[in-house]
């Protein structure tokens, strides 16, 4: 032990300590002034809900009513380029979506809405049926609406969610995926060899018979799928046959459509 | 909020305020007169006003004549050296977690604006790599490199050698082992699910064992102090290491707390990780390091009374702020808003005892590296704050809450303040254990300047990102997917600013093992950002 070995011990400053300074007035003050701040926050909120949260509630309510309208012209300015009659029936069909269909107060204003614009829809959408697919970006919707889960690449994630690039379900039978993308798919399936047990949520509430004969059909011929297009009648003869039904499993697609 | 609950909080925050007032009265009189005498014990005589600075060299040198100075440097060399080895180990295991986190946190944000980035595997999707990051740099860096300062420190400050350093190494051991264990059970999907506590609970008791092994030799040291007077770095430091264990245990204690009782405990305990033991361990460094750099005393002992007891009081009951607007009984969230608010008392004082001992001094921030980035990051630790008492009141927190702004905040606390904080002390710490000075000035500066760019770019791109999303997130006119094209500017200069910062830590992780490895000149100069003044005459 030399002073080389110490020379960085040695060269420093000595322990610190404090002085002896006393608190600046205006500390105490702020002090105070929290203080009385304080009290007066705490009986500022007698009277407020005991579960009050804060001033959200009443912005997410205004949300919950403008936000359908809204979402309904976007989609359909991005969708369709036809008549108002069309532009009021995607309308409707997405505020049925909006306002989830297992709340029974919110299904009960929608129905009754609902009854005769959902007959429109079927009219206007069997009218413009076979341009329908024309007119929709297959590859738009599916980056909106199925590559969150299925990716861009349609590779899906091991374990998570199934790759949709050489599913047979996909380009089998286009029954099966209207079955699957209208209604939604729960429980174990096997996919190239791996098995998932997922949930996919049925997106009939948001999608019209167009679009999803074209995202399918989009899907059905991207990646090295190589499928035939899927036509919207075939979308709405599947919601003639089968109306709202909860998901599918793996055995009731086999049992109904068949073995693929 | 029934006039009761609203009366019954109002009388125990006047009963406990006016206590924690009356508390620190007492002990800023009884022990004034003994706390300045055993100061002046503690500062060896002649020792004041020397320092590291080469533009003081013609002040008269201090050169360990005196019996006095020749036993406090022998009592540095002491608890330097018995420290030694568990320091490095803690230390280093640092570094290694600093480079791993900020590469996962790199990934992280760019996946933010990249979403089909490194997707193909599960291991690498966003809810994986996210929290990876966070632990990695919470429980790895930050921890590690703060209980490695406080295992150099507290030998220091008690003058007295650590007792069972052996413990403090092996303790080392067992915390890494926990953090691979944890990473890996994250990225295969085995994660307790909630934010900071993601490690599963089985992991966790590898944290307490490892983290128990560092305290008890810390405790044992702290009973065979050599001085009387406890100077305020310990208070903090002792404090942290009391207070942790504890906050961990409850937290991970599993099947507990379900439902939204087990959202407030998680909250609970994620706020104070950063206030009780982070934030201690930040500002006691900080305590340590600029009246140590600058050879002064820190100006006032009442006024650090007041910053530790008011931090004690009010800190730990803040962790609610992250749940305004949750489904969490109206009081407590109040509570939890108000003590936040309260809690810029311990900022002010903290900063004014900070800043003002730094008064007058600034010119020294141009040499010494240790002393630039630990008053960089005391700086930010006052302007965290005062930023994050904003953010808990009702009427911001509306507007910022699920919103980038709140990671800028993070990063701002996380990283302005407490990692240039660690910087700044492993500066000061390695050529002390290794008698071998840091090798090149130069990567210094380029670690310091790559650093501080970084995190400006990157907290003041999501500050502003965040608040317009934060605004447009209000207006129910405007479509969600507008709102989050609208934010990928900000995550992209995120991803800018995030590389910066991973790019100093290469070269600050180089540094440190170029300095173990005994590379570049072997200087006898301490290796400042300029060079010194004067070379003096071999
Ligand atoms: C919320 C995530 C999610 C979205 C969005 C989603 N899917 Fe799926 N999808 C799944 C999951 C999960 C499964 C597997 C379900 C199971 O395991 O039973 C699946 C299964 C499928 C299958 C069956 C694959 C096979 O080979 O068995 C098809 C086809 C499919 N999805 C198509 C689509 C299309 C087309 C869209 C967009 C319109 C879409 N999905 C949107 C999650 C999703
Ligand atoms: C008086 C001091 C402080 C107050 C009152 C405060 C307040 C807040 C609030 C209200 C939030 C939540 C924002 C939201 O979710 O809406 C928050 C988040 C956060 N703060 Fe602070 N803050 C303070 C100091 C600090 C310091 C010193 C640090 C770092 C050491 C820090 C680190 C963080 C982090 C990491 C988060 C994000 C937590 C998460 O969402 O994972 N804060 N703070
Ligand atoms: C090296 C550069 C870094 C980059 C690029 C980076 C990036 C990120 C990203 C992208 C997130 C996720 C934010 C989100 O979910 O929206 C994050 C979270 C976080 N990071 Fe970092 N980070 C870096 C360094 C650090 C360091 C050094 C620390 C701490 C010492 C830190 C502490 C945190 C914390 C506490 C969170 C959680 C914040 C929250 O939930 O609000 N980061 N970081």
């Amino acid at each position: 032990m030399n002073e080389h070995d110490q020379r960085a011990q040695f060269r420093e400053a000595p322990e610190p300590e404090e002085g002896t300074r006393t608190t600046p007035k205006i500390v105490l003050a702020y002090i105070a002034i929290l203080i009385v701040w304080g009290v007066g926050y705490y009986a500022w909120q007698i009277g407020k809900p005991l579960q009050g949260g804060d001033s959200r509630t009443p912005v997410a309510a205004e949300h919950q009513q403008s936000q359908p309208a809204n979402v309904a012209s976007s989609d359909t300015s991005q969708s369709t380029d036809t008549s108002a009659e069309e532009a009021s029936s995607a309308d409707n069909s997405s505020e049925q979506s909006a306002t989830s269909p297992e709340n029974s107060a919110a299904t009960e204003t929608a129905e009754t809405e609902d009854t005769p614009s959902a007959a429109a829809s079927e009219d206007s959408e069997a009218g413009s049926g076979s341009t329908a697919s024309a007119n929709v970006d297959g590859e738009a919707l599916f980056s909106a609406h199925c590559s969150s889960c299925h990716q861009a690449t349609g590779q899906g994630i091991p374990g998570a969610f199934p790759p949709l690039a050489g599913s047979k379900w996909l380009q089998a039978d286009p029954n099966i995926p209207i079955a699957i993308v209208h209604d939604g798919l729960e429980g174990e399936i096997e996919v190239a060899g791996d098995t998932f047990q997922g949930m996919m949520p049925p997106l009939g509430g948001q999608l019209s018979d167009a679009e999803i004969a074209g995202v399918l059909s989009y899907a059905r011929s991207a990646w090295g799928n190589d499928a035939s297009e899927v036509s919207p009648d075939t979308v709405a003869k599947h919601k003639e046959r089968f109306g709202s039904r909860g998901s599918w499993s793996a055995d009731e697609l086999t049992e109904v459509f068949g073995e693929h | 909020m029934t006039p009761t609950i609203a009366i019954l909080l109002i009388i125990t925050f006047l009963l406990s305020t006016v206590g924690l007032l009356l508390l620190i009265w007492s002990i800023a009189n009884n022990q004034f007169s003994y706390g300045q005498s055993a100061a002046r014990t503690i500062f060896s005589p002649g020792e004041e006003g020397h320092s590291e600075d080469p533009a003081l060299a013609d002040k008269p040198d201090f050169t360990g004549d005196t019996s006095a100075q020749a036993s406090a440097i022998k009592a540095r060399w002491t608890a330097d050296q018995s420290s030694r080895t568990a320091v490095l180990t803690w230390l280093s295991s640092a570094v290694f977690w600093l480079i791993l986190g900020s590469f996962f946190g790199l990934v992280t944000s760019l996946k933010m604006h990249l979403p089909e980035f490194l997707v193909s595997s599960e291991f690498l999707t966003f809810g994986r790599v996210r929290p990876v990051h966070l632990n990695a740099v919470t429980y790895g860096w930050a921890s590690m490199a703060g209980i490695g300062v406080a295992l150099f420190l507290i030998p220091r400050l008690f003058k007295t050698a650590l007792a069972g350093g052996k413990y403090a190494v092996s303790g080392a051991f067992i915390w890494n082992i926990g953090l691979v264990l944890g990473l890996v059970a994250i990225t295969l999907g085995y994660s307790d699910g909630e934010e900071w506590l993601e490690f599963p609970w089985q992991i966790d008791i590898l944290f307490v064992f490892g983290g128990a092994l560092c305290a008890i030799p810390l405790l044992l040291t702290a009973a065979n102090r050599q001085v009387e007077h406890l100077y305020v770095t310990s208070w903090y430091l002792m404090a942290a290491l009391v207070w942790f264990p504890i906050l961990f245990l409850i937290a991970n204690l599993p099947f507990t707390f379900p439902g939204a009782s087990g959202a407030t405990v998680n909250w609970w305990f994620a706020h104070n990780v950063l206030g009780l033991w982070v934030t201690p361990i930040g500002i006691g460094i900080a305590y340590y390091m600029i009246p140590k750099i600058l050879g002064r005393p820190i100006i006032s002992y009442q006024l650090s009374l007041i910053g530790f007891w008011s931090l004690a009081l009010f800190y730990s009951q803040v962790g609610i702020h992250h749940l305004v607007g949750g489904p969490i009984p109206t009081w407590l969230v109040t509570l939890s808003i108000v003590h936040s608010v309260m809690m810029s008392i311990p900022v002010i004082t903290v900063a004014i005892n900070h800043h003002g001992t730094m008064m007058g001094n600034f010119k020294r921030l141009k040499d010494s590296p240790t002393l630039r980035f630990v008053w960089i990051g005391a700086l930010m630790y006052t302007a965290s704050s005062l930023q994050g008492s904003m953010e808990a009141l009702r009427s911001i927190n509306v507007i910022t809450h699920f919103t980038h702004y709140t990671v800028a905040h993070a990063h701002l606390g996380m990283y302005a303040f407490l990692s240039f904080i660690l910087f700044g002390a492993v500066y000061f710490i390695m050529p002390r254990l290794t008698n071998w000075e840091w090798p090149w000035r130069r990567l210094i500066s380029l670690h310091f300047w790559l650093v501080s760019i970084g995190i400006l770019i990157y907290f003041v791109s999501l500050t502003v990102g965040g608040w317009l999303q934060g605004t447009a997130l209000l207006d129910a006119e405007m479509p969600f997917m507008d709102i989050v094209r609208m934010t990928l500017p900000a995550l992209e200069g995120r991803t800018i600013g995030g590389a910066l910062m991973t790019l100093g830590h290469i070269v600050f992780a180089f540094h440190f093992v170029a300095l173990l490895m005994r590379r570049g000149a072997g200087n006898e100069q301490p290796t400042l950002f300029r060079p010194a003044v004067k070379e003096p005459t071999q």
